[in-house]
């Protein structure tokens, strides 16, 4: 075999390694980008979850879903709850309180 | 009575149950842990795979619906008839435009200076149509309910109920900060602070009130705020103008025959802003509102307060 033609196959065998090594490194960086943007993503919704949970807790005997009752006036004319005279009145207190009421 | 409570997270605040036996504290939370989950489920605006978002996509058709959720939107529309349409179920569609269109924890992840929000009135919940025959609601073309204020208030009620029949004692719910009580209290009543906001520890509540029965709600402008282009906003809109209303209150609370009633009052006291103590005092309603500089005005029995 000439000089000539080992210098053009070795040179033909290096473009080769070359390209492969190229394709070796992109696909590489489009595999962490991707990894990443999953990352990412399993983040943010972990972070939703578990700051606003939906109640995870299974549970069983659920609350029987409540009748239209209570505490509204039925009827097509209904008394407006607040025209009734009101049977909570609060009274002040300097005990340790149970639970706040306030803005949500 | 030895009073016990356990509080679990949901809907971005706090809720808790109260019992008066230490034995039944168990079934209690168990009660308000699946009341809650069943409002969820029902209820959320924020839940792909809740029947309120579905109800809301229906456009202007009829959906099939839970018997909860048209027990809510029922509960919703008597209230907006009781006050007028300052508690209005349709406004739905004005806090979406707003901006309030993610839960509280997504609000506050994302850069509200890119938000540009609209005002759009609501004041259609006389044409929603709730059919228990059928198991339908369809809602008018274009409207979107929240049944944020009165859901809440309405389920406690409900599980404080629900809980002191199951358990033979005293029950106090709280969701958000919207309280109910049910069954014998313990001796004086069921001690509740007051608050700006609901998550402040109750040791560090300087009002305190007592109640035996019925609930407290509170509404306020301090908590639920998003960031947009033109500033920060509140959740509680005026359904007259879908835009927040005026904040001349920073915390109003009322007390109730029930916890639905005190939200009611209260939501309504907030949207009203200088009129409020007029129209409480009008009705009988006992409340104490706050202003943004801390003065507060006592209506219709409410303790008065001492100066510190």
């Amino acid at each position: 075999m000439s000089d000539e033609k080992i210098r053009a196959r070795d040179q033909a065998l290096r473009r080769l390694r070359r390209h492969t090594l190229n394709a070796g490194i992109l696909a590489l960086g489009l595999t962490g980008a991707l990894a990443a943007f999953v990352g990412l993503k399993t983040k943010t919704s972990s972070v939703a979850q578990s700051t606003e949970p939906a109640v995870t807790h299974t549970v069983s005997g659920l609350p029987v879903v409540p009748a239209p009752t209570a505490t509204v006036s039925s009827g097509t004319s209904p008394q407006p709850a607040s025209q009734s005279p009101p049977q909570t009145t609060p009274s002040a207190s300097s005990s340790a309180p149970v639970a706040v009421s306030g803005g949500s | 009575m030895n009073v016990v409570s356990s509080s679990v997270r949901a809907f971005g605040s706090t809720s808790l149950v109260a019992v008066t036996d230490p034995a039944a504290l168990r079934q209690g939370r168990r009660m308000l842990v699946g009341g809650l989950r069943q409002l969820d489920l029902a209820c959320s605006r924020f839940r792909r795979d809740s029947e309120l978002v579905a109800l809301n996509d229906a456009n202007g058709e009829c959906a099939q619906t839970s018997a909860l959720l048209r027990f809510l939107i029922t509960v919703a529309v008597r209230v907006a008839e009781q006050t007028d349409g300052l508690v209005d179920p349709t406004i739905g569609r004005s806090l979406r435009l707003a901006g309030y269109d993610r839960s509280l924890v997504r609000l506050e992840l994302r850069d509200g200076r890119l938000v540009r929000p609209a005002f759009d009135p609501a004041g259609r919940w006389r044409e929603i149509v709730v059919d228990d025959a059928s198991g339908t609601v369809r809602l008018p073309r274009g409207v979107e309910l929240d049944l944020g204020a009165t859901g809440k208030a309405a389920a406690a009620d409900r599980i404080a109920h629900d809980a002191a029949a199951a358990t033979g004692c005293g029950v106090l719910v709280s969701i958000g900060g919207d309280i109910a009580v049910a069954g014998s209290g313990p001796a004086g009543g069921w001690v509740i602070g007051i608050a700006d906001d609901h998550t402040m520890s109750p040791e560090r509540t300087g009002t305190r009130v007592s109640i035996a029965s019925g609930g407290i709600a509170s509404s306020g402008t301090r908590v639920r705020r998003w960031l947009t282009s033109v500033g920060e906003l509140h959740h509680i809109l005026d359904p007259r103008t879908g835009a927040p209303a005026r904040e001349t209150w920073s915390v109003v609370s009322v007390a109730a025959s029930s916890c639905l009633d005190a939200n009611a009052a209260s939501t309504a006291a907030v949207v009203l802003g200088p009129d409020a103590p007029g129209w409480l005092g009008a009705r009988a309603v006992p409340a104490r509102l706050e202003r943004p500089d801390g003065h507060v005005v006592a209506v219709a029995g409410w303790p008065e307060e001492r100066a510190a």
